[in-house]
């Protein structure tokens, strides 16, 4: 069963469960959705930089012959079977990483932008370092006086 | 005899034009608030879904981001939802319309931000179901607000 914290980060608490959690947050659940964060960081940045030149399945493959190589045959195959199962698992980690739930890109058109102030714009900004969120758009405006 | 011919004709156009009246599902938005700082460092561990755009350049002359609220707002097809800024400035959101391009379901969406004494900003985007759109900018509290929108039907 998971936890409020990991529902919480996950952001798949409804709107007022989510409030109430903000609400009654402890330094103890704090300090968990910082550790959490650091952890989706870290292993989005290593599949990252892993994915473009590292071939998972030959290491695993080899392992597996390994393993095979010293064990009785009997117990190889349980073993092969379960390390099928364990690169299997592992790939659809790879490709999914459910850690980092996927957002549907923006695609946002602004059709019609009417500001009375200083200046406004429209930036694009992209999806970068976290692959997977996907572009979105930024209105930004500026009042009159009011830049820092 | 001629009307029975024309019966496998209606049956085709009878369903067509009910789906043509079904109504547009009604929508449900999220306005999330957050206050970007000069002063502080970190970002606020409420913030998930906005967080990885916050940390690109554009915001890099902020150094800390508290979400200070996360609205919801239901909206009807067509129906509008205001919502209070911490500024005290006054935000709307209306429903435009709901429609499918490339397969895609599309939101129409029109925000504006009213001051007290006049209409600060007029806009209208089209978003992907659950896409997220960024308004920033207006001063608040030694710092700037920065809002994230997202929109989606309700199933």
């Amino acid at each position: 069963m998971r936890d409020k914290v990991q529902e919480y980060f996950d952001n798949e608490l409804p709107a007022e469960e989510r409030a109430r959690f903000e609400a009654e947050m402890t330094a103890d659940d704090r300090e968990r959705l910082a550790a959490l964060e650091e952890m989706r960081a870290l292993i989005n940045g290593t599949l990252d930089a892993q994915a473009g030149d590292v071939d998972i399945w030959s290491g695993v493959s080899r392992q597996l012959a390994k393993e095979t190589a010293h064990r009785g045959r009997r117990r190889s195959r349980y073993f092969g079977g379960a390390g099928v199962f364990l690169a299997a698992a592992a790939t659809f980690l790879l490709l999914v990483r459910p850690w980092h739930p996927r957002h549907a890109s923006d695609n946002c058109d602004v059709e019609n932008l009417e500001f009375h102030g200083a200046w406004a714009s429209v930036i694009q900004l992209d999806d970068s370092p976290h692959r997977g969120d996907g572009n979105t758009t930024l209105i930004w405006t500026e009042d009159e006086g009011e830049e820092d | 005899m001629r009307l029975f011919g024309a019966a496998p004709l209606i049956a085709l156009l009878v369903p067509l034009v009910a789906w043509a009246d079904d109504p547009a599902p009604s929508a449900v938005c999220h306005v999330r608030i957050v206050h970007a700082l000069k002063d502080g460092n970190g970002i606020d561990p409420r913030i998930t879904r906005m967080r990885p755009y916050l940390e690109r350049p554009q915001f890099a002359e902020w150094h800390q981001f508290k979400l200070l609220e996360d609205k919801e707002l239901k909206l009807p097809a067509n129906g509008t939802a205001d919502f209070t800024l911490p500024n005290g400035r006054k935000g709307t959101l209306t429903y435009v319309d709901h429609f499918i391009a490339d397969k895609e379901h599309r939101l129409r969406i029109k925000l504006t931000l009213d001051r007290p004494d006049k209409r600060m900003l007029d806009t209208t985007f089209v978003l992907d179901e659950d896409g997220l759109v960024l308004q920033g900018g207006q001063k608040h509290d030694n710092g700037r607000l920065i809002l994230g929108i997202s929109c989606k039907t309700e199933k």
